[in-house]
């Protein structure tokens, strides 16, 4: 199982390559307002999943234009592609039990 | 750069470097964007969040920060997996934390003053009874007395005459060596004369060999020399630390100096160790400034018992076995003009503090219950809480959390909240530590009380054990959970959620339980304490203060001190503030020695050892005894006069019962004297010691005392009446040392201040405990009006007055508080018998006490239930029903 942080900020990379606050801004709009990621959770975050391998991070001249170069880039990685299809389905599998025992009592 | 609060700047600081300097800038460039677009105070709202994210991720980074490089070094995987596991644990719980910091200041709270009490009490235990003592091989010390030895026993029964120190020395086997010190230096016996003022100094004398038997090396010179421990020997001096610093400034060059002691030179020869703190374990709450050889001569042998004895055991000797020996030698030694011997001999440290261990174990038991009530408080609170959290434990199990991992959990959750509590129970017990350390209360060895790695050690593992014994039950019982059925219905209450209301409750009746023990423990000691108050000593102590007023030369003459006795007397006694005044050579719960007396014609067998005290007209008046019959002693009673004695009430029916003592004849130490008066009886040991027996000779009619202390009486306060004396004092001798001055009352305060110490002690810990109990209940009643909301609307609802809610409540609470009580007085009187050595006056099973705690305890626990339930009562049903069905 992904960590929760982890498993938006891979959902917020499953389209598109983006930088720090744009992931920020994706994991709001996916969840309704309802995760904000605070900064330095973020950043840790991002540093933890380049580590382990899930993300990376994208070297200079990957930047799409238009974007400052000042701002870092990320990518999901093959390996995290994988894990956040585990962990999606997983929750998947999860939440339909849940839905089929309130439906059925 | 974004703009920025420059605190915000600091706070970045914190994170670890590599985090920092990529992103640093980023974090404050995020923080910023969410920011945008608000009012000016929710901009700093929004900065006042980031910063609080910073600090955490500061925190918790270095915790995570160790896994990751550990498992890249090649650690066993398995190890990796097990840190990676507890610092996840440790994640998770404090975020849950996080959540509600309220309860959990609350309950680090309660679990600090727990620990802290726990801490102290044992940081105090240890000093007195566990650490060794500052000598050699301590455990081979043992103290030699004369008959047992207990608290304020008489002096002149306990010491030891010369003679046999000596025959032990040479013959004991078990004994490697035996010294001694003189028992009966007084306070400020001498004057000590070195450039400036001269001073009343105190003296230690003490056998040649007794630094060889402690141990004990000078940090400075040596110590004595054969010749000078022998009699009319060169006179020299040893001085000790404190004596050192304060009148030598630390300066090496006294070494070798000629002094002035008494008017006669000696010379410094050596500086004892600090760590040498003879009165902290042999005196507590005097002063010894030098020490002063004690020949071992047949003129020494003469003075009588004098001496107490320390001896070092053989290697693999016994106190039992070296006694039997030193009693064999006792009755070998002997002989003609020798006082009696009687040979016990125990550890060291036993006669040192072995009369305070009850007392610590009294304190011990308390603090142990009150970490019982902390643990079942703790416990309650947090299954509280874990009955909140029920549908988050039952999503988590959904989502594949096996239970293993959520009891694991809630166990850190409670184990950080204790070892939060542990580190305010550090610095509670710090403080508390050094503020009873700091206490003079005459307990030996207290002064060195301190918080160490060993007291840690027990906040630690007080904290954990707090930690996991009250997390096992919330643990078990909150993740107990069916799925199905906390999701569907929180409010109704489950199964699983009555069972827990029934643990609650157990666990309220165990608080109450804890808390009437160790409340009506300490009402008993508080009762003691009054009764001891409240004891008639014989004397009036409020009014009376006593100055020092020996004068530094010796009398040339009888005539000379008498007339000198006449002059201080006279002096004072013209003064306005002054009602009486007299002199005595002994203040009571002081110096103590014993003489025989008896009629004359009476065979020496029947002798009785009362008290004397040498005194002048006007003592009597002056420290307000009474006088029963007779006259008191008068200025006429001088040197050419028939030697006159008063006698207390006690005296008088030992030697004369039933029959008027006055004007019989009394025999005491080979002289004769008449019976002018009879006084009341007093305390002389101790305020709880029952009067002996005691005699008053005047002093204008014997010159064997070492002191001379000046009663005065008046309505002023103590320094009041001194500063009145003092000049006209002056006046006889301009060099007079007027420093040593005591109010009566001190004297008796300090003779009860270890009774306060552990009364003071029991109070505070019942206090707590009783406000945790009934936090306990008020706890435990909210929560069940909380969740029969429902219920009771249904019944306010349906017709039920008000008042029938409120007393289904209030029957509830007391019911627990009556099953509470019951178990507590039934504990009470089980362990009321190790508390019948320390009371004083009142029984263990005395019935005030029981009925007192158990109806205050019962009002406590009625108010803690009445809250809750005049809030259920007043409920508005139609607004609980309706709020219910929407929840």
């Amino acid at each position: 199982m992904l960590r929760t942080n982890w498993f938006h900020v891979l959902v917020a990379l499953a389209q598109d390559d983006r930088h720090g606050s744009a992931i920020a801004q994706d994991v709001l709009d996916q969840t309704d307002g309802e995760l904000r990621l605070w900064p330095a959770t973020l950043y840790r975050a991002l540093d933890e999943m380049v580590t382990v391998g899930l993300i990376e991070e994208l070297a200079g001249d990957g930047h799409p234009e238009g974007e400052s170069q000042r701002k870092r880039f990320y990518r999901a990685t093959a390996l995290g592609r994988r894990e956040l299809t585990e962990t999606a389905r997983r929750l998947a599998r999860y939440a339909g039990v849940a839905e089929e025992r309130l439906t059925g009592a | 750069m974004t703009r920025r609060p420059g605190w915000f700047d600091l706070l970045l600081r914190l994170l670890p470097r590599l985090l920092r300097e990529t992103h640093g800038d980023e974090i404050a460039a995020l923080a910023s964007e969410y920011g945008r677009g608000r009012s000016r105070f929710g901009r700093g709202l929004v900065w006042l969040r980031a910063g609080v994210d910073v600090v955490w991720v500061a925190c918790t980074a270095r915790l995570r920060g160790r896994a990751a490089p550990s498992s890249a070094s090649g650690r066993s995987r398995f190890g990796a997996w097990v840190w990676e596991e507890i610092t996840e644990d440790t994640r998770c719980g404090l975020r849950s934390l996080r959540r509600d910091v309220r309860l959990a200041v609350f309950v680090m709270t309660i679990v600090g003053l727990g620990v802290g009490a726990c801490v102290t009490v044992f940081s105090v235990a240890r000093a007195i009874l566990l650490r060794p003592l500052p000598f050699a091989d301590p455990g081979r010390l043992v103290w030699i007395s004369n008959g047992d030895f207990g608290p304020g026993q008489r002096l002149s029964e306990i010491s030891v005459q010369v003679a046999y120190l000596v025959g032990l020395r040479d013959e004991a086997e078990q004994l490697v060596d035996v010294g001694g010190y003189h028992l009966f230096d007084g306070d400020g016996d001498h004057t000590f004369v070195s450039g400036g003022d001269p001073e009343r100094v105190t003296r230690l004398r003490v056998t040649g060999n007794l630094f060889d038997v402690l141990g004990v090396e000078p940090v400075l010179g040596r110590t004595f020399s054969a010749e000078e421990v022998w009699d009319d020997g060169p006179s020299a001096v040893l001085l000790t630390w404190g004596f050192y610093v304060r009148r030598f400034a630390g300066d090496a060059s006294i070494l070798g100096q000629a002094v002035n002691v008494d008017g006669a030179p000696a010379t410094v020869i050596g500086v004892l160790p600090p760590s040498f703190d003879f009165t902290s374990i042999f005196a507590p709450g005097r002063r010894i400034d030098y020490v002063a050889p004690f020949p071992l001569s047949p003129r020494s042998n003469r003075s009588g018992n004098t001496l107490g004895l320390i001896g070092r055991l053989a290697p693999g000797a016994a106190p039992e076995s070296a006694t039997a020996e030193a009693a064999a030698i006792a009755s070998r030694v002997e002989a003609d003009r020798l006082n009696g011997f009687n040979p016990v001999i125990r550890p060291l440290r036993e006669h040192v503090s072995g009369r305070f261990r009850t007392a610590l174990q009294v304190l011990t038991g308390a603090v142990l219950l009150v970490l019982l009530i902390v643990c079942a408080n703790l416990s309650n609170l947090l299954l509280a809480k874990s009955a909140a959290r029920e549908r988050e434990m039952a999503i988590r199990a959904a989502i594949g959390a096996p239970r293993r991992r959520l009891v694991r959990q809630m166990l850190v959750e409670s184990t950080i909240l204790a070892g939060g509590g542990s580190l305010i129970g550090i610095a509670v017990a710090y403080l508390s530590t050094a503020f009873l350390a700091g206490l003079d209360l005459h307990i030996p060895l207290l002064d060195g009380a301190r918080v160490d790695g060993a007291a840690m050690a027990v906040a630690v593992l007080a904290a954990l054990v707090v930690g996991l014994s009250s997390g096992v039950a919330p643990a078990l019982r909150g993740t107990d959970v069916r799925l199905h059925e906390s999701l569907k219905d929180s409010a109704r209450g489950s199964s699983a959620g009555r069972r827990q209301g029934v643990l609650r409750r157990a666990l309220v009746v165990v608080e109450v339980a804890l808390a009437c023990t160790l409340m009506i423990a300490s009402t008993l000691f508080v009762r003691s304490l009054f009764e001891v108050l409240d004891v008639d000593l014989g004397y009036q102590a409020d009014r009376t203060v006593a100055i020092r007023v020996d004068p530094t030369a010796r009398f040339p003459s009888d005539e000379t001190r008498v007339a000198y006795y006449a002059e201080v007397l006279d002096r004072v006694r013209t003064l306005p503030g002054v009602e009486a005044a007299g002199l005595s050579d002994v203040l009571p719960m002081e110096f103590n020695r014993t003489w025989n007396a008896s009629r004359p014609d009476a065979p020496p067998e029947d002798a009785v050892y009362p008290f004397v005290r040498m005194v002048s007209e006007g003592y009597v008046d002056a420290m307000g005894l009474t006088l029963v019959s007779g006259r008191d002693l008068s200025s006429t009673d001088g040197p050419d006069a028939p030697l006159a004695a008063l006698v207390n009430e006690r005296l008088a029916d030992l030697i004369w019962p039933g029959t008027s003592p006055l004007g019989e004849r009394l025999r005491s130490s080979g002289r004769d004297y008449t019976v002018v008066g009879v006084v009341r009886n007093t305390r002389q040991l101790s305020v709880e010691q029952a009067p002996g027996p005691e005699v008053f000779f005047s002093i204008r009619q014997s010159g064997d005392q070492s002191a001379v202390h000046l009663l005065l009486r008046g309505a002023q306060s103590p320094d009041g009446l001194v500063a009145e004396a003092r000049p006209r004092l002056r006046a006889i001798a301009p060099g007079l040392p007027l420093d040593q001055v005591v109010a009566i009352r001190d004297v008796v305060d300090a003779s009860i201040a270890p009774r306060r110490f552990l009364v003071g002690l029991l109070v505070v810990f019942s206090v707590f405990a009783l406000v945790l109990a009934s936090l306990g209940i008020y706890g435990v009643i909210s929560y069940g009006v909380t969740q029969r909301r429902r219920e009771i609307g249904i019944h306010i609802a349906l017709g039920a007055s008000s008042g029938d809610v409120q007393g289904r409540i209030l029957r509830e609470t007391l019911t627990l508080a009556a099953l509470g009580l019951g178990t507590g007085v039934i504990l009470a009187g089980a362990g009321g018998r190790l508390l019948t050595s320390l009371l004083f006056g009142v029984t263990a099973l005395d019935p005030t006490t029981y009925l007192g705690v158990v109806a205050l305890l019962g009002a406590v626990a009625a108010v803690a239930g009445f809250l809750p339930a005049r809030r259920a009562a007043r409920a508005n049903p139609l607004a609980t029903l309706d709020g219910d069905m929407q929840g």
